[in-house]
């Protein structure tokens, strides 16, 4: 890669010149090395080296010859080798990496890796150590540019995994689990995945759920309010000075309602929200409702987000309107009895659209509003009800028995000794579907997700197909039965048989443990396997398929010399893994001591691991700083050949190819502290004047002293650079001095005269 | 590529807003191709073989320009 500057902005290379090309690096070995071994292997890799560049480089991947200049180690201790490469073009160093919606299971939470990874937040992530579930820290964020194909792993349970094709994901193998990379992945192999979703439990309360302008009724509450707001800022006055909210609620005698941002301003908001029960819409509507979620609520929560609808009315800030639609009138009934339960004194009105749909609707807005922040809109549009995966498990059992009502089915038959069943939820957006997914794997039933084509022609659907999550296991149906149930007449009776008939089973068969037949090879020659398991025999007895736990028990209870201790995790089979193309940001973490964490359903993913390897042990690189940077990456060169036949055409009268060739000198100051100037001053500076405060319209805040600074018009082109006098804040406060001297001018003299 | 610093920065300060005057000059992206070439960068894929001097030179032949520096490699 090279960056070429012409005519003018020739002397804008200097800002790549003065840094050097050279990259300082931290590897953490996973364990003990000898020094004297660490620097025999570093001293294999200086001089002219043989490398393969990863698969996502933009060049054609074949192996070439790279040279090393050096390669020095400058500390050791205990696992952490700190060394400096400094390196020809084109030697890779870092690859391994996650597309940036794939999500993690942290202590705080689920999140995208993309969110982690800006944020930067120091919290603790759940990962994989030999079969048990452990807590540990993010030591490190990467965040990499990327061109190229990601792989696309999609498995049993209906998950799945964008990641880039060199990172290992943990998989199951004969001889133990072991981290693999995706591309020498095929499906059938059998990837790690923990049994449940980690728990993590947050307390919402119904004030969480609504926005800071709702008013308050409540007199206790204002009473507290206006306490707390003296205490913190001397007077009510004072308060409306600083915040700049009006101050009317506080008057003596005044009538006008405080809100929730009352409560957060005077700090108070997460001692009360416990408390907030009563509140008040702005159209004088008087809402009660129990401050924290119950089963009812979350009941109703379920309805709306399977075939309900939330909507905005003429006139209105927020969403007000809540209707929900079904055949069955008894939904209906159950509708209209948990609404006058969850909010007293609140008109629900109930209609017969046709013969087979009944219709119900309410106007309530700090329902709908709750709603709409839990991410209930309507079934079609992209809804995310993360919140809710992180609630109680009663509470999730309820949002599903809601959701089964609406949008599930259970059906079951028998015939002759064979019994076919089947517990399923609906849903068109792919999103809702994995959280149903998730929420039923946090409740510990084994269920999976696939896509059906649409052949009934009253269902509208925008892919024209739909999402199934579906119980796989026996135990999970009897499970679900058990814990979940229904209000719906038709289910409940389908749901009574599967119970009935699913009583005696406590093991899943289709619950798999991390063994494979070989361990029990002693078992093979003393009895006929297939007749202790009976007709699971011949599939054990194809070493392909790992034992289920199932199986295992009943190994046990013949021979314990399989391993009592099921361990927490399970195994999710690969089905396909396709090439998809891609272009942006790719993301990892490092993870201290086990080195990997949990993505998506549970899956285990290692962390950024790297070169290293050929110290035998595993190592990563904890920290990698490039010392050479600048706007110009490998995603926007170049070749000359480009060059030579876009200029060609430019000549011909079509100037698009080389306009996309050539950037603006501005390009390359990108990333440097700014300050943008009045239109006066620009001819002033172009003469060489140094830019005084006056003249400046706005700046970068970070800028400090002696900092080298881009000085810009309005319209952001540059007119030069030069080094500070004073920093931002000053330059804000002070109203005459010079605050920046040029060094170089780039703009000619007369274009702002 | 975009060159529209006030969105793409978060942490600006304000000391006194004001606006262009559509008389003198115009923005980075809307600059006439002639005018671009003066101001230009590229940013070139270079291959083992050639120099980065021989590069820039070949650059300077291409567009006929009279001035070109190069900023070493980067990766």
């Amino acid at each position: 890669m090279l960056p070429i500057a012409l005519e003018n902005a020739t002397r804008i290379i200097q800002i790549f010149l003065k840094e050097r090309k050279e990259y300082v690096a931290l590897m953490h070995l996973h364990s003990e090395v000898s020094n004297e071994e660490i620097k025999k292997v570093f001293e294999e890799f200086t001089g002219t080296i043989k490398q393969l560049p990863p698969i996502k480089s933009a060049v054609k991947r074949q192996e070439r010859f790279r040279r090393i200049y050096s390669i020095e180690i400058l500390e050791i201790e205990d696992k952490d080798v700190l060394f400096e490469v400094g390196c020809e073009a084109g030697t890779y160093i870092r690859k391994l990496c996650l597309s940036p919606e794939t999500e993690v299971f942290t202590a705080n939470g689920i999140k995208t890796i993309k969110n982690i990874c800006s944020a930067k937040e120091n919290c603790q992530v759940f990962s994989y150590n030999s079969d048990k579930l452990s807590k540990n820290k993010i030591t490190d964020f990467q965040e990499i540019p990327y061109k190229g194909d990601l792989l696309e792993i999609v498995t049993a349970s209906g998950i799945k995994l964008r990641i880039t094709p060199d990172h290992q994901l943990l998989v199951s193998k004969l001889s133990g689990n072991k981290m693999k990379e995706a591309t020498k992945m095929r499906p059938g192999e059998y990837l790690v995945r923990n049994i449940s979703i980690p728990t993590i439990s947050k307390e919402i309360f119904a004030a969480d759920l609504i926005d800071d302008e709702f008013l308050i009724h409540d007199k206790d509450i204002k009473n507290q309010c206006t306490e707390a707001l003296i205490k913190k800022f001397g007077s009510i006055r004072e308060f409306s000075r600083r915040t700049n909210m009006d101050r009317k609620p506080f008057l003596k005698n005044s009538k006008i309602g405080i809100k929730i941002k009352h409560l957060k301003a005077a700090k108070i908001f997460n001692d009360l929200r416990s408390r907030l029960s009563c509140f008040k819409s702005e159209r004088g509507k008087i809402i009660k409702v129990k401050s924290n979620l119950d089963i009812e609520l979350l009941y109703l929560l379920g309805l709306i987000a399977s075939d309900g609808n939330n909507t905005k009315e003429k006139n209105t800030i927020r969403n007000t309107r809540i209707k929900f639609h079904n055949s069955e009138e008894c939904l209906i009934n159950e509708f209209y009895e948990k609404t006058n339960i969850c909010f007293p004194g609140i008109k629900v009105t109930k209609k017969r659209i046709n013969e087979r749909l009944w219709q119900i609707e309410t106007s309530n807005s700090l329902f709908a509003t709750m709603c709409k922040n839990l991410g209930i809109v309507s079934p079609s549009k992209n809804s995310d009800v993360l919140a809710i995966l992180e609630l109680r498990k009663e509470l999730i059992s309820a949002f599903l028995k809601g959701y089964f009502d609406g949008d599930g089915n259970a059906y079951f038959k028998t015939k002759g000794k064979t019994a076919y069943s089947n517990i399923r939820f609906f849903s068109v957006d792919f999103m809702n579907t994995k959280r149903i997914h998730q929420m039923l794997l946090k409740l510990g039933m084994q269920n999976k997700i696939f896509k059906k084509k649409l052949s009934t022609k009253g269902f509208k659907s925008k892919n024209k197909f739909i999402f199934i999550v579906e119980l796989s296991d026996p135990p999970s149906k009897f499970k679900f039965c058990k814990l979940i149930g229904s209000n719906h007449p038709r289910k409940i009776a389908y749901l009574k048989q599967i119970e009935n008939y699913f009583r005696n089973i406590e093991e899943s068969s289709d619950d798999y443990l991390n063994a494979f037949l070989d361990k029990t090879k002693h078992l093979r020659k003393t009895k006929n396997i297939s007749t202790i398991l009976g007709g699971n025999g011949s599939r054990i007895v194809n070493k392909k398929i790992p034992i289920s736990r199932y199986i295992a028990k009943k190994l046990n209870s013949f021979n314990g010399k399989v391993s009592n201790n099921l361990g927490d995790f399970t195994l999710d089979k690969i089905i396909s893994i396709r090439k998809i193309k891609y272009e942006g940001f790719v993301y990892d973490i490092t993870v201290d001591r086990d080195h990997n964490f949990l993505i998506e359903n549970g899956i285990v993913s290692s962390n950024c691991h790297d070169i290293g390897l050929k110290l035998k042990t595993g190592a990563h690189m904890a920290s990698l700083v490039r010392t050479k940077t600048g706007p110009f990456t490998d995603k926007n060169w170049h070749s000359l050949h480009d060059l030579k036949d876009s200029h060609e055409e430019f000549k011909e009268g079509n100037d698009s190819p080389l306009r996309d060739i050539i950037v603006p000198v501005e390009f390359a100051i990108q990333h440097s502290k700014k300050v943008w100037v009045h239109d006066s001053a620009v001819d002033h500076l172009c003469h060489g004047s140094p830019l005084y405060i006056p003249g400046i319209s706005k700046l970068s805040d970070n800028i400090i002293k002696d900092d080298k600074v881009a000085v810009l018009t309005l319209k952001n082109e540059l007119i030069s650079l030069g080094i500070s006098s004073i920093d931002s804040n000053s330059i804000i406060k002070s109203q005459k001095d010079i605050a920046v001297k040029l060094e170089k001018v780039f703009m000619p003299v007369g274009i702002y005269k | 590529m975009n060159l529209n610093y006030d969105q793409t920065e978060k942490n600006v300060l304000i000391k006194k807003e004001s606006t262009s005057s559509d008389k003198f000059g115009c923005k980075p992206d809307e600059r006439p191709t002639e005018q671009l070439i003066k101001y230009g960068m590229i940013n070139i894929n270079k291959q083992q073989g050639p120099t980065s001097h021989q590069i820039s030179d070949y650059v300077k032949q291409i567009l006929g320009v009279k001035k070109a520096g190069h900023g070493g490699t980067l990766d």
